[in-house]
């Protein structure tokens, strides 16, 4: 649905040469899934976000969606923009009303600012400011704004991050619910929770985007080496389990839930 | 080496410190008070990790905040080594004792880049310009960072940035840094290479660091751990006895380690399973083969 073809782009350096970030990218992206998006600081997961939100137009090749180019022409990019909801790795760029409340109001869809306030717990912050609300709360108001449109695609970048554990199970609750009908993209740096989460991954690095099911991934961990990332700690303790004869070659899991009932399951059978 | 900590006299005291916004409603000039923080006491002591944590919007921010002396309390008395923070002069001077991180690294900075904004900051200290090259020569080699100094802050990650922030802090050899989640938006590598660099600075430079958190690779760092929630300290942990138990960890809205979630869940299934010596992935492995092994002979 989501379509990338020979996507290029480079950006000019302070010295006035050109550096390219993606080069010759083609990716497909399909609704119903959660694609867990992973890379080091720095190597382009921000920008890769910025080029599919319709934002940013690649250098050359084009980003489709639902077979239409989204950077044809005004008309089409505009279309696009109404479709996503981006959901900024700094929320401050999204706040510009002096209330919590206005925020929620503006735009369309004002039936649904009563569910919202609900769902996120908005009620104590309404009349603060946006800008002065935590750094976590600031990102449960993007979260519930972007939703508000109800886009079909959700972007969110590093939604998690400085989250407690209470609202950080509330999100991933939440984006597992979103997905099921949209398309969505997240960027973490939390792997375990990406793993736990997510139904593909998508790791960048060396200018190109690579997709793996989870599973997939787990059971190669060389795979998160190669982009310079910590081996999750499911495969970690999979493998340490492996090695002692525990458990058996193939037992990788996304969860530690799933690895206790394995654990269980084997208990039980001896 | 020793690390004499409780005993010893506290670095930074802090007594009955209230905080509270008032805001202007309307024209008619109604303004509405809205406590934040009532009535903390804390104190920190010389070269030790003092861990902060609490659920969002429980004021650790604003509390970091004023102990970095950037905003005010109400009430209460702040000392550092014994001298109450209204004391000591000339003000810079205490901006020069407590340096801070803050979660927004965006508002760190003013200048372009960070060779920029070293000159600006450290010119506020008196520092002259042999002084500064040598400040950012000193703390850039530290930090890996010596190809960043002059890239404009626009042309650099969000983790890059926390580096340089940090690096910033450290640059006039504070007493106290105050850290407001220092790697929330890192990647792995980066946030190994910010918390190796913690260690190093407890251990070599007898820095003492305040540390707001979430995760539990920062907190394994700490010494000790207090909880703050609606406005008030609750509740303070030893590290060790804090990070192996669940019930305390999620009460206080804190990740739980993998290997203790584990094991824990596995207890809910009333499977025989002991406890854990510590989270590591060696002493899981043990207890689950000694676990499935006793099984197996039985």
């Amino acid at each position: 649905m989501l379509e990338l073809k020979n996507v290029n782009y480079t950006v000019k350096t302070t010295q006035g040469d050109e550096r390219p970030i993606f080069n010759q990218l083609s990716l497909s992206l399909v609704p119903h899934k959660l694609y867990g998006l992973l890379g080091v600081n720095g190597v382009g997961k921000t920008t890769f976000l910025n080029l599919i939100s319709g934002l940013v137009a690649p250098t050359t090749g084009t980003v489709a969606f639902k077979t239409k180019d989204v950077y044809q022409s005004a008309k089409q990019r505009r279309d696009y923009l109404d479709q996503v909801g981006y959901c900024l790795q700094n929320p401050d760029s999204l706040f510009f009303n002096k209330t919590v409340l206005d925020e929620l109001r503006y735009g369309a869809g004002a039936a649904s600012v009563e569910n919202l306030i609900q769902q996120f717990a908005l009620k104590p912050l309404l009349t603060a400011s946006p800008f002065e609300l935590s750094g976590g709360q600031k990102k449960r108001l993007a979260l519930a704004i972007m939703l508000k449109k109800q886009p079909e695609i959700l972007l969110c970048d590093e939604i998690t991050a400085g989250l407690d554990a209470h609202y950080r199970q509330f999100v991933l609750d939440l984006l597992k619910q979103y997905k099921r009908q949209h398309l969505t993209i997240w960027v973490t740096h939390d792997i375990d929770e990406a793993v736990a989460v997510s139904d593909e991954l998508l790791f960048i690095g060396h200018g190109r985007v690579q997709k793996y099911p989870i599973l997939a991934a787990l059971r190669q961990p060389a795979i998160f080496k190669h982009y310079h990332l910590r081996v999750p700690s499911q495969a970690a303790i999979s493998k340490a389990l492996i090695t002692q004869g525990l458990f058996t070659d193939q037992q990788y899991y996304r969860s530690n839930q799933e690895i206790a009932a394995a654990i269980t399951q084997i208990w039980k059978l001896r | 080496m020793a690390v004499i900590k409780q005993s010893a006299n506290a670095l930074l005291k802090v007594t009955h410190v209230q905080y509270a916004v008032e805001q202007l409603l309307n024209l008619n000039m109604e303004t509405r008070k809205t406590e934040i923080l009532h009535d903390i006491n804390l104190s920190v002591y010389p070269n030790e990790i003092l861990g902060l944590v609490g659920p969002n919007g429980s004021g650790k921010s604003t509390l970091s905040k004023i102990l970095a002396h950037i905003i005010e309390p109400n009430q209460g008395k702040i000392t550092l080594n014994g001298a109450d923070y209204q004391s000591i002069q000339p003000e810079w001077h205490l901006h020069q004792l407590v340096t801070m991180v803050f979660q927004d690294v965006e508002a760190q900075f003013i200048g372009q880049n960070f060779t920029e904004d070293m000159l600006l900051y450290l010119t506020n200290f008196g520092y002259n310009e042999t002084q500064i090259e040598n400040a950012i020569t000193e703390v850039t080699s530290l930090f890996g960072l010596q190809d960043l100094v002059e890239q404009p802050f626009t042309a650099l990650s969000g983790g890059q940035k926390q580096l340089l922030a940090i690096a910033e802090a450290l640059a006039i050899h504070p007493q106290l840094l105050i850290l407001d989640e220092p790697t929330a938006q890192l990647d792995g590598p980066n946030t190994d290479m910010v918390i190796q660099l913690l260690q190093q600075l407890q251990r070599e430079h007898r820095v003492t660091i305040l540390l707001v958190t979430h995760k539990l690779a920062e907190l394994a760092l700490t010494d000790r751990v207090l909880v703050l929630n609606q406005g008030t300290i609750k509740q303070s942990y030893a590290t060790k006895s804090l990070l192996t138990d669940q019930a305390v960890l999620e009460a206080n809205q804190l990740p739980v380690p993998d290997t203790l979630a584990i094991i824990t869940a596995l207890k809910q299934a009333g499977l025989p399973v002991g406890q854990l010596a510590d989270n590591s992935l060696p002493a899981f492995t043990r207890e689950v083969a000694r676990l499935l092994r006793r099984q197996q002979h039985a």
